[in-house]
């Protein structure tokens, strides 16, 4: 090809690029798998508000979104499922400010079709099989929690007898409830947003007031950031009352009314 | 003493018409033919790998096959002794596990077998190569190993496939002459397919030309010489040329 | 004088090393960032010896099942020359191809309480899932087909007219699976079993979606690297790595053993 020709085409190929609008805005934003219907419905509106800002919400278990960052990744918001992360974010250094935005509550769930007499805690280890998160996930942490308290407060070796009925420790509190909903397990300690919806099929048992547990989910804003202004106004929408909204519609219950950072 | 051949033999797919009695002790017969004219398919069919569409299968007074009764005995039951091409000896096996081998299918007392065994290494010199295995043999070896294991069993009649086909160029010669000394003892009916005229030299008995997937009646070769009514160009260009290495 | 063969394109060379270095270089990382100062505590824990103990013993008895009743139907298959044959084979190997996903939720729909076996199992009492029954059925189907592909690839190979003399001596079908077509295919079946061994050995996705997650029970070496995935990453890569050295010896010993398959006729 003559060499005039090639470099008009190059010529043209630049031109052209260089008239195409800056591309729009990106939002990454790391979340936790129990705000997988929350998250996703609260970016869907805070795109259509803010045109044409794209939101991107990955989901996994918290464990393994602060491994992708220890590993390099910089999302600009970080929703983890329990505070441990502030500090172990914090540590890091990439933590500029943290608010809780929400609550979810463990419980313990039952196949309705099952029918073992389980309607407290109390009846667990008539179950035998339950279903835990393991212990390096959040959930597994918080129903560790409660049957702790449980074994203080209800002695017998519950604890004991509790364990021998458990049958696996999934590494997915979605693992955990698809286990009750197949059948597969008597039982399982999963958050009351994953009950919700499934009220159909699961017998929901809040534990009292002395054992209940209740997860709260910090919203990190992370630094450095590429969009610092923009994830600011991200983190003002879900702690403001229309983005609260997408919470409370998935089962979530809003902060306790001192809001912000708390020390596990 | 008498082959009673009448073929009839139309290799067409799923027509395969054969009448074959095959009666004769010692005798030996020679197929001869050119490549692709149906040597091979004959032999699967008397071993029973191909149905036959009409006709019938006698050896030795026993039917192995009737297309107008149905009868078809499978391979198995067949008796008849084979020696392939390459000789099919199998190579995890040792010379006396080889006779072993076909003696089980046979026999079912060990102290028979056992006997039948020793019998049969003795009588063809196999005594010393009793543990080497195939690849430790010569051609000429392995031929003996053929036969023998082959014949064993007492099998009806014996099919040889090209026997001298595997043999290279040096040794032929000589596992010509030590195939030719085995088969003058040997009372069975043999059937020989070979393409090779010197095979005729040593044996100018009874031949029977296959053309075509025609196989005309066996006659001596001077008949076959003085026919000159061949099928086709092909299978009389290849008598000629055979004959003419046969002299 | 040097060789006669013209040297190969440094082109060729490069795309090669690509290729090469994609694969090689991970396992390289596992290597040399595997073996910290805490590797030895990592590797001698309960919980790993444990894990590793169930890895091994599942695996090998998967192996067995797999081997005991695979090898008569890589023979059959290798045998008949039937056109529906051919389907089945098909029908067969898919388990090989099947996401990790797709295999856990078709074994939880058959095996599972509420699965096409459910009710007969429950009359049975008999609960696989969560046992370490489930991992030993994970690893057949996961692994199985690798088996049997060998197995039948080899039974293939097998001179036909070895098997045409054997019938004329009057061998039946099972005489002479026992007596030859085994004994020739020796070298290449138990190659096919390693690569069988070491896909069992291997076995996460479906494994934790069937058998579940239990230290002692159910908890198999890919579950505990993954579960200290979550909390301890240099942890996790050690037991990676001792995992990663397993595979490849079982990989070594089946490539040397399938070339010793060339057998001399």
């Amino acid at each position: 090809m003559p060499r005039r020709s090639l470099l008009f085409c190059v010529l043209c190929i630049v031109g052209l690029t260089s008239c195409e609008p800056a591309p729009p805005a990106r939002l990454l934003v790391f979340a936790a798998s129990s705000l997988s219907e929350s998250m996703t419905s609260l970016g869907k509106t805070f795109e259509q508000q803010h045109a044409p800002v794209k939101v991107d919400v990955q989901f996994a278990g918290s464990q393994q979104l602060l491994a992708q960052v220890e590993q390099g990744a910089r999302p600009d918001l970080f929703a983890a499922a329990d505070l441990s992360f502030v500090s172990r974010l914090g540590k890091l250094g990439l933590v500029k400010e943290s608010h809780v935005f929400a609550q979810n509550q463990l419980v313990l769930v039952v196949a309705k079709t099952s029918t073992l007499e389980l309607h407290a805690i109390e009846d667990l280890p008539l179950a035998r099989r339950i279903v835990v998160g393991a212990k390096e996930v959040p959930v597994g942490r918080y129903t560790a929690q409660l049957l702790e308290a449980a074994d203080r407060q209800l002695g017998h070796d519950f604890l004991k007898r509790v364990q021998s009925q458990i049958v696996s420790y999934e590494l997915n509190v979605k693992q955990v409830l698809g286990k009750v909903l197949l059948g597969e397990a008597d039982a399982g300690f999963v958050y009351l947003s994953d009950a919700h919806g499934h009220e159909d099929q699961l017998r929901v048992i809040e534990p009292n007031a002395a054992l209940r547990v209740v997860a709260q989910y910090p919203l990190l804003l992370m630094q450095p950031s590429a969009q610092p202004k923009l994830a600011r106004s991200f983190m003002e929408f879900v702690l403001s009352p229309p983005g609260q909204q997408h919470f409370a519609a998935a089962g979530l219950t809003p902060p306790a009314v001192a809001a912000p950072t708390q020390q596990p | 003493m008498t082959y009673t051949f009448d073929f009839a033999f139309v290799a067409q797919v799923g027509n395969l018409a054969l009448d074959v009695d095959i009666q004769a002790q010692g005798q030996m017969l020679l197929l001869i033919g050119p490549n692709g004219s149906g040597k091979s398919s004959l032999l699967r069919t008397l071993l029973g790998l191909v149905p036959i569409t009409s006709g019938h299968i006698n050896v030795q007074g026993r039917c192995l096959a009737d297309a107008a009764t149905g009868l078809g005995l499978v391979t198995e039951q067949r008796r008849l002794g084979y020696v392939p091409q390459s000789y099919g000896l199998f190579p995890h096996l040792t010379v006396e596990q080889q006779l072993n081998f076909a003696v089980q299918c046979r026999s079912a007392e060990r102290s028979v077998q056992r006997a039948s065994v020793r019998n049969a290494l003795e009588q063809w010199d196999l005594i010393s190569l009793s543990r080497r295995y195939p690849r430790e043999l010569s051609g000429g070896q392995r031929q003996r190993v053929a036969l023998a294991r082959a014949l064993i069993g007492e099998p009806l009649a014996l099919l040889l496939d090209e026997p001298l086909a595997a043999q290279d160029v040096q040794s032929k010669e000589q596992v010509r002459e030590a195939l030719h000394d085995h088969l003058l003892h040997i009372t069975l009916p043999v059937i020989m397919v070979t393409h090779d005229p010197k095979d005729a030299k040593q044996w100018p008995e009874w031949v029977a030309v296959m053309d075509n997937g025609q196989l005309r009646s066996p006659r001596p070769v001077a008949d076959v010489l003085a026919d000159s009514s061949a099928r086709s160009a092909r299978s009389w260009g290849f008598l000629q040329e055979f004959v003419a290495q046969t002299r | 004088m040097k060789a006669l063969h013209p040297a190969q394109s440094p082109t060729l060379y490069g795309m090669s090393l690509v290729l090469v270095l994609v694969l090689v270089l991970p396992m390289i990382a596992l290597i040399t960032q595997g073996l910290g100062g805490d590797a030895l505590r990592a590797l001698s824990s309960p919980a790993t010896l444990q894990a590793l103990w169930l890895s091994l013993s599942t695996s090998a008895l998967a192996l067995l099942v797999v081997v005991v009743f695979g090898t008569p139907l890589s023979y059959l298959l290798s045998r008949s020359k039937a056109r529906w044959v051919e389907n089945l084979q098909t029908l067969v190997q898919l388990p090989v191809v099947l996401p990790p996903a797709v295999a856990g939720v078709a074994l939880l729909s058959t095996f599972g309480q509420k699965g096409l076996l459910g009710p007969l199992l429950h009359a049975m009492e008999l609960r696989i899932v969560f046992s370490t029954a489930a991992i030993v059925l994970t690893s057949v189907f996961v692994a199985g087909p690798l088996y049997v592909q060998g197995a039948l690839n080899a039974f293939s190979s097998i001179d036909e007219e070895l098997l045409l003399v054997a019938r004329s001596m009057g061998a039946k079908s099972l005489r002479i699976f026992w007596q030859i077509a085994l004994p020739l295919c020796r070298p290449a079946l138990i190659s096919a079993s390693l690569l069988c061994a070491a896909r069992a050995l291997g076995e996460f996705g479906a494994t934790l979606m069937f058998a579940g997650n239990l230290p002692g029970r159910t908890q198999t070496m890919p579950l505990l690297i993954y579960t200290a995935m979550e909390s301890d990453f240099a942890r996790a890569r050690t037991l990676s790595l001792l995992l990663l050295l397993l595979s490849a010896l079982l990989l070594a010993l089946s490539f040397s053993l399938s070339r010793k398959w060339r057998v001399q006729p």
